[in-house]
C-alpha cells in the first residue's frame, strides 16, 4: 500500500469516527437507585458519580449500602473500601458508553444508535413528541427486534426494545430533565424490565448536578491504592 | 368524491398509527411512584441520617427484613434493559455499544467475551474492505497546474 493509499485510509477512518462538538467535559450527581428484583429482595444505593471524559474513569462514590469507592477504569473495575483496595476484576472499556458520557458528548438524545447498524426506519410526530424506530440490519432480524425512541424537544423521553417476535422486553423512561450549564440532563430515569410477563422497576434519580465542575480533582482523578 | 374517501380513510389510519405508538411509552407513574414509597422513606432516612446498611441492621432489623432489602450496591451506568439478545450480535452489530449492552444486561464474562469477539469481526470486515477497496483502485492526483 502507497502513502496515499495510507493517507486515504487515514481520511476515511477520520471522517466514520464521531466527532464530539460538545465544550461539556466532567460532571458529577449524588444518585439514588431503588429497584424491585425478580426474587422479591429490593435494593437501594446512594452515592455520588464522578466523571471526566479527558480522564476516563467513572468514579462511584457509594454510601449506601456500605460507604465504598468503586472506579471504572479501561478495563478494569476497581473496589476499594476504607483507602484499601479490596477488589480489582475484569471489565470492559465502559467509560464512553455510560449516560454520564453520552450527555456530555451530545449522544444521549439518540441513545447512540444513529451511530449503529440501527437503521431508521419510521419517524412520526403525536403533538410536541417525535417517535422513531430503529430496525436492526435484515440479518440479524431472527435474533432481535425493532428498538423505538420518543423525544421531546429534542429530549430522549423514552425507549423500547422489542424482541424478534415484536413483543416489548424493556421500556425506559427519562424524565424531569434540568439545564445544568446548558446541559440538558434527565434527574429521573425509570426502567420497566418485563420478565417472564412480569413488570419489574428500577428508578434512579439524580440531584446536585454539577457539569463542569472544577472542584473535587482528586475524585475526578481518583488515585487507586495499592492493595 | 372517490378521492375524498381516500384521503379521509388515509388520514384516519395514520392517526390511528399515531396514537398506538405514542400509548406504548405510556407509563403508570404515579402507580410506580406508589409502589416505591417505602423505599423513597429509606432513602431519606439514609440521607438525613448518613446511615450504612450495617447502621440499620443494627438499629432496625425489622426496616431491612420487611423491605428485604438487599445489601449489594447497585451502579448507574447506561441504562438497560433484558434484552435477551446474544452478545454475539449486539458486538458485531452496534460496535462498541453493544460492547457495553452486553456487559451491563448480562455482567457475565463468557456473555462479554462473545460481544467483544463480535465488535472485533465487525472492525475487521470493516479494515479488510476498506484494503481491498484501495488495493484495487489506482489513485491520481493530478492536480492542473498553474
Amino acid at each position: 500500500m502507497n502513502i496515499k493509499k495510507l493517507l486515504l485510509l487515514i481520511v476515511i477512518t477520520t471522517c466514520l469516527t464521531p466527532v464530539s462538538a460538545q465544550e461539556h467535559f466532567r460532571m458529577r450527581a449524588d444518585y439514588t437507585i431503588k429497584g424491585k428484583s425478580p426474587d422479591g429482595t429490593q435494593h437501594l444505593t446512594i452515592g455520588t458519580v464522578y466523571y471526566d471524559k479527558n480522564i476516563k474513569k467513572v468514579v462511584f462514590d457509594v454510601r449506601f449500602p456500605q460507604k465504598e469507592t468503586w472506579v471504572q477504569q479501561d478495563t478494569l473495575l476497581y473496589k476499594i473500601k476504607n483507602g484499601k483496595l479490596i477488589r480489582k476484576s475484569k471489565s470492559l472499556d465502559i467509560s464512553d458508553f455510560t449516560i454520564f458520557s453520552m450527555a456530555l458528548n451530545g449522544k444521549l438524545s439518540d441513545y447512540g444508535l444513529k451511530d449503529s447498524q440501527f437503521v431508521l426506519t419510521n419517524v412520526e410526530k403525536d403533538g410536541e413528541n417525535i417517535i422513531s424506530t430503529w430496525e436492526p440490519p435484515a440479518a440479524y432480524k431472527n435474533f432481535m427486534g425493532k428498538v423505538m425512541i420518543m423525544k421531546n424537544n429534542d429530549n430522549i423521553t423514552g425507549v423500547i426494545f422489542f424482541n424478534k417476535d415484536n413483543i416489548i422486553i424493556s421500556r425506559q423512561f427519562f424524565r424531569k430533565y434540568k439545564m445544568i450549564n446548558g446541559m440538558a440532563f434527565p434527574t429521573e430515569i425509570i426502567i420497566e424490565k418485563i420478565i417472564n410477563g412480569e413488570k419489574f422497576y428500577e428508578i434512579t434519580t439524580y440531584e446536585n448536578i454539577k457539569v463542569d465542575d472544577y472542584q473535587n480533582e482528586d475524585k475526578y482523578d481518583f488515585k487507586i491504592p495499592q492493595s | 368524491m372517490k378521492k375524498t374517501y381516500i384521503i379521509i380513510a388515509l388520514f384516519v389510519v395514520a392517526n390511528l398509527t399515531i396514537a398506538s405508538s405514542s400509548d406504548l411509552f405510556k407509563l403508570n407513574y404515579n402507580q410506580v411512584k406508589q409502589d416505591f414509597k417505602q423505599l423513597d422513606q429509606l432513602a431519606e432516612k439514609v440521607k438525613a441520617g448518613n446511615l450504612t446498611y450495617e447502621d440499620l441492621t443494627a438499629t432496625d432489623t425489622g426496616l431491612i427484613n420487611n423491605l428485604a432489602i438487599s445489601s449489594a450496591p447497585s451502579i448507574p451506568l447506561l441504562p438497560d434493559g433484558a434484552l435477551g439478545i446474544p452478545s454475539f450480535l449486539w458486538g458485531c452489530i452496534l460496535g462498541p455499544l453493544g460492547v457495553i449492552i452486553s456487559y451491563i444486561t448480562t455482567h457475565d464474562s463468557k456473555e462479554e467475551k462473545k460481544a467483544i469477539l463480535g465488535c472485533i469481526v465487525e472492525t475487521a470486515v470493516i479494515v479488510t474492505t476498506l484494503i481491498i477497496f484501495l488495493n484495487n483502485f489506482e489513485l491520481n492526483f493530478n492536480f492542473p497546474s498553474p
